[in-house]
């Protein structure tokens, strides 16, 4: 530990500490802050040990009464509490549409050279070599897609784009400078026994390819990567298929353009 | 469908990190998985700094509105979604006692022999699991003086300068006590988990 020359301040690394357990001073917080951003170090050291202080955090739990959930949902969803942001509203019950109605308005989205999409065959690609997909469709997950989904949803243009899915809420998340996008989704019903969901990714010609395969875990909740790059792609559509389909049979459960 | 059992077919299972990604994107199902599973764990701590069941409700959902409102800003390379929340509800709890301190205007410091016993009141609806034992023993591990510094600061919502200023010790032994507090802890957790 070096003193510095302002000996009243002080070597701003000794505000780590204070930082992490919120006992600054609003001076000091600033100048540690200020320091943070150009000191590796501390930017390490902060993030090891503030899992040492949610240890500390966690270690009493009890429940909130009822009426506290019900408050918070209100006053976010009802409109007093924002949005996450301005651009992407949160998805409404009367999202859950028709499957007419859903592609109404996908004709009214898409590019015109997809929408003649269903007819076309379509090749299984192994995009962002990550994944690996097998001659029939499996998937086999690689180690470390839950940390790139991760990255894909930190990138700085990580863009979110609803699914309407008939039932659950589902998102897709883009990543145009990482060329690379990964579907989530939570409350997904299982498919019928035997089938999967199926991502597409339509390609500006109208041709199609698969993109992932997936099933819900018992909770209903989903994130998968998708193979196929994103970055030429007009569109991505869900379809929920017999294992290993080369090309989509079933009717459309939600589109979405690029 | 394969004859072999197709490994991770379903997908893994929505992780704190991915729920926060679903929230930016504006998922309420995912707001709501994160509230549920994070709900009692902060209500506790802003219980254990504010002692008061409407402060603490009031913490409570103030930070969990930021969750929502803030979920963008959530950037997994500084720390687990975890940390991010509890962090949040632990400055809504300790800016609130700061408030009150101002409110009030007088110099009194908090006296270290409420710590024990001020949270009697819901000490019977505490939950106790495997890592709050772990956590207790942790902290059993510190010096009584570390540990007193940290319990100040953590749960009492100090300043380190009111830590020095209540225990009359000099700035610089408040920090050093604070950092070696969090070193030890982090060891002890680590040794343990």
């Amino acid at each position: 530990m070096t003193n510095q020359s302002d000996g009243v301040a002080g070597d701003p690394h000794d505000l780590l500490p204070g930082y992490l357990l919120d006992a600054l001073e609003p001076d000091e917080s600033e100048r540690f802050t200020g320091h943070l951003d150009s000191c590796p170090a501390c930017q390490s050291e902060l993030a090891a040990l503030s899992e040492t202080v949610s240890g500390l955090a966690v270690a009493s739990r009890v429940a909130p009464p009822s009426h506290v959930e019900d408050e918070l949902m209100s006053s976010i969803f009802e409109g007093t509490a924002g949005t996450p942001d301005a651009s992407e509203r949160a998805p409404r019950t009367d999202d859950i549409r028709s499957v007419d109605s859903r592609r109404r308005r996908l004709r009214w989205r898409w590019p015109a050279a997809a929408a003649a999409a269903f007819v076309l065959g379509a090749g299984v690609v192994a995009g962002a070599g990550v994944l690996h997909i097998g001659d029939g469709g499996s998937q086999v997950v690689a180690d470390g897609e839950a940390q790139l989904i991760l990255d894909i949803t930190s990138a700085p243009d990580a863009h979110f784009m609803p699914l309407d899915l008939p039932q659950g809420t589902a998102k897709l998340v883009v990543s145009s400078g990482m060329d690379m996008a990964a579907v989530m989704a939570t409350d997904l019903p299982m498919p019928a026994a035997g089938r999967e969901y199926h991502v597409w990714t339509v390609m500006g010609d109208g041709t199609m390819k698969s993109a992932a395969t997936f099933t819900p875990d018992s909770a209903g909740h989903v994130s998968v990567m998708l193979h196929t790059g994103v970055n030429d792609a007009a569109a991505f559509m869900v379809t929920v298929e017999a294992p290993g389909a080369a090309h989509p049979t079933g009717e459309p459960l939600a589109e979405v353009a690029v | 469908m394969p004859a072999e059992p197709v490994p991770s077919t379903a997908a893994e299972p929505a992780t704190p990190e991915v729920l926060l990604a679903a929230c930016a994107a504006g998922e309420r199902t995912a707001f709501q998985s994160l509230y549920r599973e994070f709900g009692p764990a902060a209500y506790g701590l802003a219980l254990r700094v504010l002692r008061d069941e409407h402060l603490a409700q009031d913490a409570l959902q103030d930070a969990f509105t930021q969750v929502w409102t803030e979920a963008s800003r959530f950037d997994p390379r500084s720390g687990s979604a975890r940390s991010w929340i509890m962090t949040l509800v632990h400055r809504r709890a300790v800016d609130r006692v700061r408030r009150d301190q101002a409110d009030r205007q007088r110099g009194r410091t908090w006296g270290l022999g409420q710590l024990d016993t001020s949270h009697d009141s819901v000490a019977e609806v505490v939950e106790l699991h495997a890592e709050h034992r772990r956590v207790r023993a942790a902290l059993g591990a510190l010096t009584p003086v570390q540990r007193q510094a940290l319990e100040l600061a953590y749960y009492k919502g100090m300043t380190q300068a009111q830590i020095a200023d209540h225990l009359d010790i000099p700035l610089g032994t408040a920090k050093t006590r604070l950092r070696d507090s969090l070193h030890r802890l982090r060891r002890e957790m680590e040794g343990t988990a």
